[in-house]
């Protein structure tokens, strides 16, 4: 019998990966297709993104490009990937439509299809990074390996949000709009094309109050040489914890709703 | 233990949403004022697809399922195939599934003839080692030969049947469900095609097929169902 409870689905979801993690190879192979290059156009132009801004606002503000364009390209490339992950997920069942309508494979695949999608393309983005911390910045250290821990966690965060979105975008259209918005506006807010010491003391809390500033530290910060704060640690594993816990229970109540949605 | 195919009282109900049913603030408005203002957003309409059906499929069955267009037939080889959930009532599906409803499924124009066996037979519930197993049987029913190595988007509408056709009937399942019988490429091919699916349906326990065609049923069935407008009509 099909996934007859919510464990059951997330079970079988996890032992089949090739549902996943094969199909978005696949789905990256085809971008490569007809294009030398593929995803690699993307790099390019995320590259050309952080050059140029990196430059103009280190001369328009006077900072330190050796601290300041590590700082941007590690914060700008983490970024892109939590932010592709969101917006494509509010069409992250509709895109699917033929198959949710022919065949019932667990929900959260599709999600999680998406999310190795960017991971792969995240993966190419990273190599600015690499180039960036070895040729600008402070190079690599042990403490650069804290990176890991600190994507999985966020790489974690950001599939329990976009899951959420996906459900409540196929049941409300007009929040599509809505998401794609709050991502634009969250990637100003959050320091990543500035830094949070740059900011007054009476506006700090911008930075201190804002969970994603945390969750970002805590992948971030190891590549640029630092340990993340306690709190920020305390912080990302809070939103894990949070975000689980509302993906779990929204899709424990529309699972049986979602194909008729689409 | 056997396969059987049993549902109570099954019902299936679409609902259908226009603009204002898809809109979050229309929601929260109605809720905060009783639905006065934003009625529209009340009164949702539906569509009752499958109503109050009960079915008793046991092992050795072959159902045909007769009925007019938009009689429910679709619906019900897409609720059995658990698509979709029932809105009220309950049915109990035990037993490998295999749908050779749309057999094109997952197939992609840009891949090659060989990646679209593995698309294909993943979407159909394969693990990658059990299509690496079946790869070279399937590769030569198709007769694509060296067509293969090409992406699908270069093949003839016929050709792409016969890829799409040898990936789905590669296995055999418990419980067949078919829409229509199949029928794919030339004559030649289309006698090798009709004997494979006579042999799937041979060795498997249930079989469910919809059809216009009284005589496809006739061959192929013990027992018929005949939908209209959702219910069952005449049942034997």
């Amino acid at each position: 019998m099909f996934f007859h409870s919510m464990r059951h689905e997330l079970v079988e979801t996890v032992r089949k990966p090739h549902l996943w993690a094969l199909l978005a190879w696949y789905d990256i192979k085809q971008r490569y297709r007809r294009s030398v290059l593929g995803p690699f156009w993307f790099t390019i132009s995320t590259a050309i993104l952080i050059g140029t801004l990196g430059l103009l606002w280190a001369t328009l503000f006077k900072m330190n490009l050796h601290e300041y364009l590590p700082y941007f390209a590690a914060g700008n490339v983490i970024w892109t990937f939590i932010a592709m992950q969101l917006n494509e997920a509010t069409t992250g069942f509709t895109q699917f439509e033929s198959l949710i309508k022919q065949t019932r494979l667990p929900y959260p695949s599709y999600v999680l299809r998406l999310l190795c999608r960017n991971f792969i393309i995240f993966l190419h983005n990273f190599i600015i990074v690499i180039v960036v911390v070895t040729f600008v910045g402070n190079g690599w250290g042990w403490v650069s390996l804290l990176a890991i821990p600190g994507f999985l966690c966020l790489a974690a965060i950001t599939l329990n949000v976009s899951f959420a979105f996906a459900i409540i975008c196929t049941r409300y259209r007009d929040m599509i709009p809505v998401v794609q918005n709050l991502v634009t506006v969250a990637y100003f807010l959050t320091p990543i094309m500035w830094q949070s010491s740059t900011l007054p003391p009476q506006h700090q809390w911008v930075a201190e109050l804002n969970p994603v500033s945390h969750l970002l530290d805590v992948a971030r910060m190891p590549l640029l040489g630092e340990v993340p704060s306690m709190v920020s640690w305390m912080t990302a594993l809070g939103l894990w914890l949070v975000s689980a816990g509302c993906a779990c229970w929204l899709f424990a109540r529309t699972r049986h709703r979602v194909a008729y949605w689409i | 233990m056997s396969a059987h195919i049993r549902a109570e009282n099954l019902s299936v109900e679409f609902p259908i949403y226009n603009a204002s049913h898809r809109s979050l603030k229309k929601a929260i408005i109605s809720a905060s004022t009783g639905g006065r203002i934003a009625s529209d957003a009340g009164h949702r309409i539906s569509v009752r697809a499958i109503d109050g059906l009960n079915l008793d499929i046991r092992p050795g069955d072959r159902v045909g399922l007769l009925g007019h267009n938009g009689a429910g037939k679709t619906t019900l080889l897409r609720v059995l195939s658990g698509v979709y959930p029932p809105s009220s009532g309950s049915l109990s599906v035990q037993g490998r599934v295999v749908a050779l409803t749309d057999i094109a499924l997952g197939i992609d124009g840009e891949s090659t003839g060989f990646e679209n066996i593995v698309l294909r037979g993943v979407i159909m519930g394969l693990s990658p080692k059990e299509i690496a197993d079946k790869m070279d049987e399937i590769a030569e029913f198709s007769e694509l030969g060296e067509y293969l190595n090409m992406p699908v988007r270069t093949y003839s509408s016929g050709m792409q049947l016969r890829l799409a056709f040898s990936v789905s009937t590669c296995m055999t399942a418990d419980i067949v469900l078919m829409d229509e019988w199949l029928s794919v490429g030339d004559a030649q091919f289309n006698a090798k095609a009709s004997q494979r699916l006579e042999s799937i349906v041979a060795k498997s326990s249930i079989l469910v097929i919809a059809s216009h065609d009284r005589g496809t049923i006739e061959r192929l069935c013990n027992r018929t169902i005949m939908l209209e407008h959702g219910k069952v009509v005449e049942q034997t």
